[in-house]
């Protein structure tokens, strides 16, 4: 029977009931052969049950629980009843007799007769829902931060209906295959990958997610490269559609071997908070008043030790209540005697977490103390008891799992690649994500994780600038986001971009600050080159157009007073000559004026808003009108067009262009032009076809180069910058722009014009 | 008869104008000056009273800018009616040239019809159409 067991050597038998009461711990017990089921106090406020209805029927009992439950439970107790073992049930769901919902941790054990028949099974019952919850919500939210940084981990995605996993570049790589393509692999095939031990727990795991969403957040073991055991945190989350059925599931892998190997007991596998442990983990004692003599069960000498004692004070007590509290935390002290005061003569309730020193080891402990005095009828403390958790593992649990937590979130706010954490500021050691090495090309054996390991790898000009934004990070909470230079262990110096948040305390002072690191390089020296190239030609077409214009203006003008007043005076050659001068003058003022405006476009703010094509296109078309009358083409516009997101003057001399462009390079009698536009979830997509000459597919690339004309000039006027404006606009809004063509088919110009702001978590909210 | 004053450093440019000027309606005074020292040094002179200024902005010597700031600073010519003729289309031209009081900013077209439209359209309007202080109303 429980009661025997948990106090069975240490005196007054009452400890259990307010233990019971105060470590909100339940105790049941089954009558096997009469199927009646007694509930301590707890159990019945678990339940909701008042305690007066009476001792429920073992079938009423197990109906509390939810209906994916109860028939696991009636086969729990059904096997004990016939084998004699114990069983066990965790995060358990049952509604309770008023229809909430709680999570319950119960586990039993049987006693049988001289038979060997089960007679009784006896157990605890504790009410977890608090944990499960906090846990739940811990893994959701984990799982869609981490698949906002997924650019920098691995990323897979398994497709329910046809049992394949989609395997991302960076996740192959920690598995050791080097692809640079996703690949799509088996089920079967990717848990193959998977140790044997590990397998099943990963594909219940996922499974669970699938059917009950239960969280699916999991460290596991794998082989990586060259057969080596590598562990990995893995999560993710089901994508659903409107039946709440799964479609698909999104996660990511982060390898954190190297966390594993060093802190493997802080992050004990999965590092789920084991109920069983707690169950296990509760010791209970009672002091005698005024005397201070203690009473301690077995399970507390485990928990915190016991001081040797003579032989002769054996079985009597073992602590007094002074030599206790002193072997408490001297931090902890003041307020535990404090607590017991307040609880002895205000009778507060009492329930202090501490730190307690054990007495064989000499660790501190962290413990949750509960307890409960009685008062004599003057009001005069007798005695005093309670139970006594350890919590230490819950508390490295939590520690630790808080620390990944922001870890991520402040990554995810970075929308980062490699990942630090400078846990605490004024020591130098901090933590590297795998990611961060890799980037800078070195393994993480390479180096030890510091303020002085940065700073050797940052570049000596950046020393300054980087330093001062974490001085004023910390002073003023400015903002961290810096672009500096990083030394790559084989490719010199690398640029990159540092975003970080710091963590503060009560007072201000910051405590911990995390960050992260993108490989900015490509871009940052791309942008260098495009920077200064674009300067240098805005730089010339500026001056160039601006002071050509002024002698154009004058040939211009002045061939045309020859012509006006002295052109009967010309003979044919002279009249011809004439001609050719003032023709030449005002082609190049077209394209000095095209320049112009091709160069002055990389000043104008954008002003991006989603308009109406047709406004637009009506606008395009009065433009154009004089052309589209003599021309007699038709401008058709596909009805139903979205919004665009662009810039709508640029967008009105992009389609002016365009349409100008299929009127001009078109032979037939009635040039048609027919814009269209349809939006995906990402971009608009518009397409401009005309039934013009076409042209040689292998120009395509050639016709937005500046001042390239595929067209003898005679042909076809122009000054060879119209594509090359519509390039440059398109490229403003970060889109593309290309044609499709054959000679005598006509053109299609397609443009592709990115949606600003897209929605990121579409797919996982 | 319309005095109108025209500061353009190039003898071509100048001639062009002139001769818009003197084709559009009505009678004019076209007073050339080289630059912006060249008129005002005129103006000192006192040999007419401009109705409306033309004035070109990229001249050596002193500028259009320069000469526009001076012209509105001095309580003679505070209100008479300047139009930047130009060929520069720069914004920040345009701005400085505002922002000193001109009256207009026109760019001057290529062709020699358009031209003529334009100084024709000028000409009108600033010494006949518009009711400033100083602009003569007569043909």
């Amino acid at each position: 029977m429980a009661e025997g067991r948990v106090t069975g050597e240490h005196g007054p038998s009452d400890i259990l009931r307010l233990t019971e009461r105060f470590g909100r711990i339940g105790f049941w017990r089954v009558d096997v052969p009469n199927e009646v089921v007694y509930w301590s106090d707890e159990v019945f406020r678990i339940h909701d049950v008042d305690p007066e209805d009476g001792e429920p029927a073992l079938a009423d009992a197990i109906n509390f629980y939810a209906p994916e439950v109860a028939p696991v439970v009636q086969a729990a107790v059904a096997a004990s009843a016939s084998t004699g073992e114990p069983f066990e049930l965790e995060d358990a769901r049952i509604i309770s007799a008023t229809g909430v919902e709680r999570y319950v941790y119960s586990k039993g054990e049987c006693r049988t007769d001289d038979d060997g028949n089960t007679v009784e099974i006896y157990g605890i019952f504790q009410d977890v829902t608090e944990q499960v919850l906090s846990r739940r919500n811990m893994a959701i939210s984990k799982a869609r931060l981490e698949l906002v940084v997924q650019a920098g981990l691995g990323v897979w995605e398994y497709d329910v209906a046809t049992r394949t996993i989609l395997v991302s570049p960076e996740l192959s790589k920690i598995l050791g295959r080097e692809t640079d393509t996703p690949i799509s692999v088996s089920l079967d095939d990717f848990l193959g990958g998977i140790p044997e031990p590990d397998r099943v727990g990963v594909l219940k795991a996922l499974a669970a997610q699938i059917d009950d969403d239960t969280p699916y957040l999991i460290e596991h073991r794998a082989i990586g490269a060259g057969g080596k055991t590598i562990w990995l945190r893995s999560r993710g989350i089901a994508e659903r559609d409107s039946q709440g059925k799964a479609i698909r599931v999104a996660g990511s892998v982060e390898d954190i071997t190297p966390i594993r190997e060093a802190t493997d007991a802080a992050l004990e596998a999965n590092s789920r908070f084991n109920l069983a442990v707690t169950g296990a983990s509760v010791g209970v004692w009672e002091v005698a008043l005024p005397s201070g003599d203690m009473y301690v069960s077995d399970r507390l000498k485990k928990i915190v030790g016991a001081p040797v004692l003579p032989s002769t004070q054996e079985g009597r007590f073992v602590w007094k209540l002074e030599t206790f509290l002193s072997n408490i935390h001297p931090a902890d002290q003041a307020a535990m005697r404090k607590a017991i005061d307040r609880h002895l003569k205000g009778r507060v309730p009492f329930k202090q977490e501490y730190r307690f020193k054990h007495t064989a080891t000499q660790q501190y402990v962290h413990v949750l103390i509960r307890g409960q005095a009685e008062w004599d009828d003057k009001g005069e403390p007798i005695r005093m008891a309670g139970s006594l958790e350890d919590i230490s593992q819950r508390v490295a649990h939590l520690e630790a799992l808080r620390q990944s937590e922001q870890r991520f979130k402040l990554a995810a706010e970075g929308a980062s690649v490699g990942i630090w954490d400078w846990l605490d500021v004024n020591r130098s050691e901090e933590y590297w994500s795998p990611n961060f090495y890799s980037l800078l090309g070195y393994d993480y054996r390479d180096l030890t994780p510091s303020i002085e390991t940065f700073q050797s790898l940052l570049h000596p000009d950046d020393v300054e600038h980087t330093f001062a934004a974490v001085t004023a990070h910390f002073e003023s909470d400015k903002p961290f986001k810096v672009e500096y230079r990083l030394r790559h262990k084989t490719e010199g110096y690398r640029w990159f971009l540092g975003t970080a948040q710091a963590a503060f305390d009560a007072d201000g002072k910051p405590t911990r600050m995390v960050g992260s690191i993108q490989d900015i390089h490509e871009r940052k020296t791309a942008e260098d080159k495009l920077r200064k190239a674009n300067s240098d030609l805005d730089q010339f077409a500026s001056v160039a157009s601006h002071d050509l214009q002024e002698p154009l203006r004058k040939v211009a003008q002045f061939s045309a007073l020859l012509e006006r007043d002295y052109g009967d005076r010309l003979d044919g050659d002279g009249v011809l000559y004439l001609g050719f001068l003032m023709d030449g003058a005002q082609r190049m003022s077209r394209m000095v004026k095209d320049l112009l405006t091709y160069s002055r476009m990389g000043d104008a703010a954008l002003n991006v808003n989603p308009v109406a094509l047709e406004n637009i296109m009506a606008e395009v078309i009065d433009d154009l009108s004089e052309v589209i009358r003599e021309s007699g083409a038709e401008i058709i516009l596909t009805p139903n067009a979205p919004d665009i997101p662009a810039d709508p003057e640029l967008l009105r001399r992009l389609l002016q262009n365009l349409v100008a462009n299929g009127i001009k390079y078109n032979g037939s009698d009635t040039p048609r032009i027919t814009v269209s536009a349809v939006q995906s979830t990402s971009a608009v997509h518009i397409t401009v076809q005309d039934n013009g000459i076409g042209f040689d597919p292998k120009q395509a690339d050639r016709i937005f180069e500046i001042f390239r004309r595929l067209h003898r000039r005679e042909e076809y006027s122009g000054s060879g910058l119209g594509l090359a404006i519509c390039k440059r606009i398109v490229e403003m809004h970060d889109g593309k722009i290309w044609a499709e063509s054959e000679p005598g088919q006509g053109a299609v110009f397609h443009i592709n014009l990115p949606i600003r702001e897209p929605v990121v978590q579409a797919s996982v909210a | 008869m319309a005095n109108i004053l025209l500061v353009e450093d190039d003898d071509g440019d100048a001639m062009l104008t002139e001769g818009r000027l003197k084709e559009a309606d009505g009678k004019v005074d076209v007073w050339r000056a080289h630059d912006g020292a060249d008129a005002l040094a005129m103006l000192d002179n006192g040999d007419f009273t401009p109705d409306l200024i033309l004035l070109d902005i990229n001249m050596p010597g002193m500028d259009g800018h320069e000469t526009l700031a001076k012209l509105r600073a001095d309580a003679r010519f505070s209100k008479t009616p300047i139009v930047i003729l130009t060929t520069s289309s720069s914004r920040r031209d345009i701005k400085r040239a505002y922002e000193s009081c001109a009256n207009a900013y026109v760019m001057k077209p290529v062709t020699l019809d358009a031209f003529r439209d334009t100084v024709g359209t000028i000409k009108k309007f600033w010494t006949q159409t518009a009711f400033l202080p100083g602009a003569v109303v007569n043909g």
